[in-house]
């Protein structure tokens, strides 16, 4: 028997303009997998590792020329000479790819697009592929399955449709499943969820496993070796828990807190201060405005009544989960939203009332960064044109400092964001925020879409210019090592409301339950503690939306009381800086 | 869904009346009279008055159209002035014609621009797909009263193959129903062709975009790697998302077919709704041409309303629109 699969001196390059300036992408990758193992592969984005994914499987992008060697159980893979790919294809190999929003056909339902790949390969019946399909869903702990078999694939979340690919990669047992940055897109208790799932599945069918992912902290959880590639080959193979990986190295670094300023609020005046903020979308606000409040037809704004204080030169981090309100209320708080009520003031200015020019003047100070700088830079401009656009006097000048502040060279202001790495777009995104001399900086997820390395790199940038520059920072993420590392104060939302407020520092113990959940989702807790991913493989997704009424975790928290669902508890200081919304806790 | 038609059909009855009447005046204030055409000129000034007053034409011009639309909104579109039958009459004769001559050409428009979009993206037919794009879009480029008339000298002069015009041979009223529906393809094909060759490559390129846009996306890969044929991957998962945006471009395109219809129509002599209109302005038959003008907007109105229907029942995420996600 031997190797599952082994690929030798594997080369994939497209051809560039010229005959000699081929692009080399993979060159002269090696790897072997045996039957029933876990590998990891790791490595910064870009480096060719979903290249990678799809050369095993034969599906390389139009255009692509490769050379080398894929032996699938000793037979060498090959269209024209050897065993054809189609043979291993969903039934050798799976994949499950990083979108799940995208990795579904939009106008079939996930039943369907499970039960033809079982017919495809058995020949059974449309009734029997079917029945297999439902029971594929509940095999991934898909709740209700024999309903969601006939949902489309956007009346699901992120999480469910991530089973469902899942479900159907499963649908004629491969020997190998290949999955391609599974849970980069999904919130950190979805991701437990999800990595606990393909732990659980994998163990259950006895399959080999290729994990791929930028995050290496995942990695120990779900693979017993890891695979790191850079430059196009893989440079490092060693067991995951080997010597090569120190525990620092996962970690964000802690880029010193400043000791002189305390955590607490009210010394000095906030630059954006928000009081009740309320905000959504025009249909969900109808009915907020009636001061008797309808219990009835009362509807949760995404932003229920939000307080929030930024501070020149200090950072604060906003955590919650997909959903919560987080986006909008960033777009509140710079204002490219009216909020429905509650107060907002820039610079003891009233944000809320102001309308046109002034409002564009006021909206130049606060600048927001978002999570992927590709789709916020424009395609068809220069970095150079995108920097100096928002300021009165085109000069390139100008430019080139702003590309210097953020570490990036002076040759980039002719560049096309196509051709930057994500790392080097989101610097650009940040020094075209800079360009307009703001107060306050939101930066929605900055670093969710980059690898470790660059993750580190863009976050002590936006340290540094903080505390040159005196901002205001807003952190928006659901990874709590990216706040930890660079706010002094993290607020954890929940359901359009802020349910825990703590200054970061050794000291503060939270404990609402909403933000316990959130901590022992991340890889790190679950590193220490292996059981609460098995735990989790073994569970059945529920998603229940936030309560309507009373607490927006009554319904699904461990120490829900009666009166939970009835009123809602106020925010209140336990300790000095650390305020609360639970009075259970 | 119901409150949403009936506001997009809303919208179209107040389309098709703005439309109307503006022709109602602008055919009017056109320079020729259509007296020209029904009294003969000695018979002097004073008969071609009292035919004006009693055919209504003096009538100060927003009177004339209270009354026509009084009259329209009872169904009665009035006479033809040149041919003394009633309006609704020659149109119910001209239409069906019309219908079956564009309808035949869409489809055979829709099933050519499939094909070339098709073997636009298939790498293995690069041949074969450059000279589809030359052929097709210098056809495209023709105007189509020429590709008409070489295709009847071509096809029907020499070769024989085609009647050259008409929609039945003069003897087809003594033909058994099997024979006679022979004889309507066999007089169709020649307009459906001309029709149909002189526009498929606008809506092949779009779909060939549309195709290849969709073929980059994660789910046709997700659905390769699951083993799935080239072939299931293509019709079951490509096509029918690329087709999505080509359901806008139908309502879109109605018009132009229409247009075109009645270049074909005239040319190929085929007795539909094209030739009345021409015939109709000719001659300043205005109850004709507003009769024709209706006939022609209600159905751009209903084509581009039948495409936005057809759109919600095909994507379901326009369709579940007010039931969100679970």
């Amino acid at each position: 028997m031997g190797d599952l699969l082994r690929v030798e001196n594997l080369r994939v390059s497209f051809p560039g303009p010229e005959p000699e300036g081929a692009l080399e992408i993979l060159s002269g990758v090696n790897l072997v997998i045996q039957p029933g193992e876990s590998v990891a592969l790791v490595g910064p984005s870009g480096c060719g590792k979903s290249l990678l994914a799809r050369a095993l499987l034969g599906l390389l992008p139009d255009g692509a020329i490769s050379s080398g060697d894929v032996f699938w159980r000793g037979e060498r893979l090959d269209d024209r000479h050897g065993k054809p790919w189609s043979k291993v294809r969903g039934s050798g190999m799976a994949l499950v790819l990083q979108e799940p929003q995208t990795g579904l056909n939009p106008v079939m339902t996930v039943g369907d697009q499970i039960a033809e790949t079982v017919r495809t390969h058995f020949g059974v019946s449309s009734r029997e592929a079917r029945m297999r399909a439902v029971s594929l869903l509940t095999e991934m702990m898909v709740p209700d399955p024999e309903t969601r078999a006939g949902f489309y694939p956007h009346q699901l979340s992120g999480g469910m449709r991530q089973r469902v690919l899942l479900a159907a990669a499963m649908a004629c047992d491969p020997a190998l499943l290949i999955a391609d940055e599974p849970t980069t897109a999904l919130d950190v208790t979805i991701q437990k969820e999800i990595l606990g799932l393909i732990s659980r599945v994998r163990g259950d069918r006895s399959m080999a496993l290729l994990f791929i992912s930028h995050d290496e902290d995942l990695v120990p959880l779900v693979a017993a070796r890891q695979a790191r590639m850079s430059g196009g080959r893989i440079t490092m193979i060693n067991s995951a828990e080997g010597p090569g990986r120190s525990s620092a190295e996962g970690k964000v670094p802690d880029t010193e807190k400043e000791p002189g300023i305390p955590a607490a609020a009210g010394v000095d005046c906030p630059v954006l201060k928000a009081r009740d903020l309320v905000a959504g979308y025009s249909m969900l606000t109808t009915g907020l405005d009636d001061p008797s409040g309808n219990a009835k037809r009362r509807i949760q704004a995404p932003v229920a009544g939000v307080d929030i204080d930024l501070f020149a030169g200090r950072a604060l981090g906003l955590a919650g989960e997909t959903g919560c309100g987080k986006t909008t209320l960033a777009r509140a708080l710079s204002r490219h939203l009216a909020p429905a009520a509650g107060t907002l003031e820039l610079e003891d200015e009233d944000f809320r009332a102001v309308t046109g020019h002034r409002l564009r003047l006021l909206r130049r100070r606060v600048q927001l960064l978002f999570q992927d700088p590709a789709g916020s830079l424009n395609p068809r401009q220069i970095i150079g044109h995108a920097l100096v656009e928002a300021s009165d006097n085109k000069d390139p000048a100008r430019a080139v400092e702003l590309l210097e502040e953020v570490g990036l060279s002076a040759d980039m202001f002719r560049r096309f964001p196509h051709e930057l790495s994500g790392g080097q777009r989101q610097r650009v995104a940040l020094a075209r925020s800079l360009s307009a001399d703001p107060k306050v900086l939101i930066a929605d997820e900055p670093t969710s879409a980059l690898d470790n390395q660059s993750r580190d790199r863009v976050l002590s940038l936006l340290r540094r210019t903080m505390e040159r520059r005196g901002l205001a920072l807003l952190v928006i993420s659901h990874d709590f090592r990216v706040l930890e590392a660079i706010c002094g104060r993290i607020s954890v939302m929940y359901g359009g409301l802020i349910v825990e407020s703590f200054p970061v520092n050794k000291g503060t113990s939270f404990r609402h339950p909403y933000t316990l959940e959130m901590m022992a989702a991340s890889p790190a807790a679950l590193k220490s503690n292996p059981r609460l991913l098995s735990e989790a493989g073994n569970r059945a997704a529920e998603h229940n939306p936030p309560s309507d009424h009373g607490c927006p975790r009554a319904g699904r928290c461990l120490l829900q009381k009666s009166h939970c669902a009835m009123e809602l508890p106020p925010l209140l200081e336990v300790t000095e800086g650390h305020y609360l919304r639970c009075p259970e806790a | 869904m119901i409150s949403w038609l009936a506001r997009r059909i809303a919208v179209s009855v107040l389309l098709v009346f703005i439309l109307i009447s503006a022709v109602f005046f602008i055919v009017r204030l056109a320079p020729g009279d259509p007296l020209d055409q029904i009294v003969e000129e000695e018979f002097g000034a004073d008969s071609r008055d009292q035919m004006r007053h009693r055919l209504g034409l003096d009538e100060p011009l927003f009177r004339q159209y209270l009354k026509w639309l009084a009259a329209s909104l009872q169904g009665d579109f009035g006479t033809s002035l040149r041919q003394q039958r009633s309006v609704g009459s020659i149109i119910g004769e001209a239409l069906p014609a019309t219908l079956l001559l564009t309808v035949t050409a869409y489809l055979l428009h829709l099933l050519l621009a499939l094909g070339a979009a098709l073997v636009s993206v298939d790498r293995s037919r690069r041949t074969l797909d450059q000279g589809i794009q030359a052929v097709g879009l210098t056809l495209y480029s023709l105007p189509a009263f020429w590709l008409g008339l070489m295709l009847i000298m071509l096809l029907s002069r020499k070769l024989g193959w085609f009647p050259s015009g008409g929609m039945h041979a003069p003897d087809a009223r003594f033909m058994s129903g099997g024979a006679w529906f022979a004889d309507l393809l066999h007089h169709l094909a020649l307009p459906v062709i001309t029709l149909a060759l002189g526009s498929f490559m606008g809506t092949a390129r779009y779909l060939r975009t549309s195709l290849a846009e969709v073929l980059g996306q994660d789910y046709i890969l997700s659905a390769r790697s699951r083993g799935l044929s080239e072939r299931r991957v293509l019709f079951n998962h490509a096509l029918r998302n690329a087709l999505l945006p080509v359901i806008t471009l139908l309502g879109l395109s109605l018009p132009f077919l229409l247009g075109g219809a009645v270049v074909v129509e005239v040319v190929f002599g085929w007795p539909g709704m094209g030739r009345v209109a021409i015939e109709a302005i000719w001659a300043r038959d205005y109850p004709v041409i507003m009769g024709t003008t209706l006939v022609s907007a209600l159905t751009v109105v209903a084509g581009s309303l039948l495409a936005d229907i057809l759109y919600r029942r095909v994507d379901p995420r326009v369709r579940f629109s007010s039931r969100e996600g679970l």
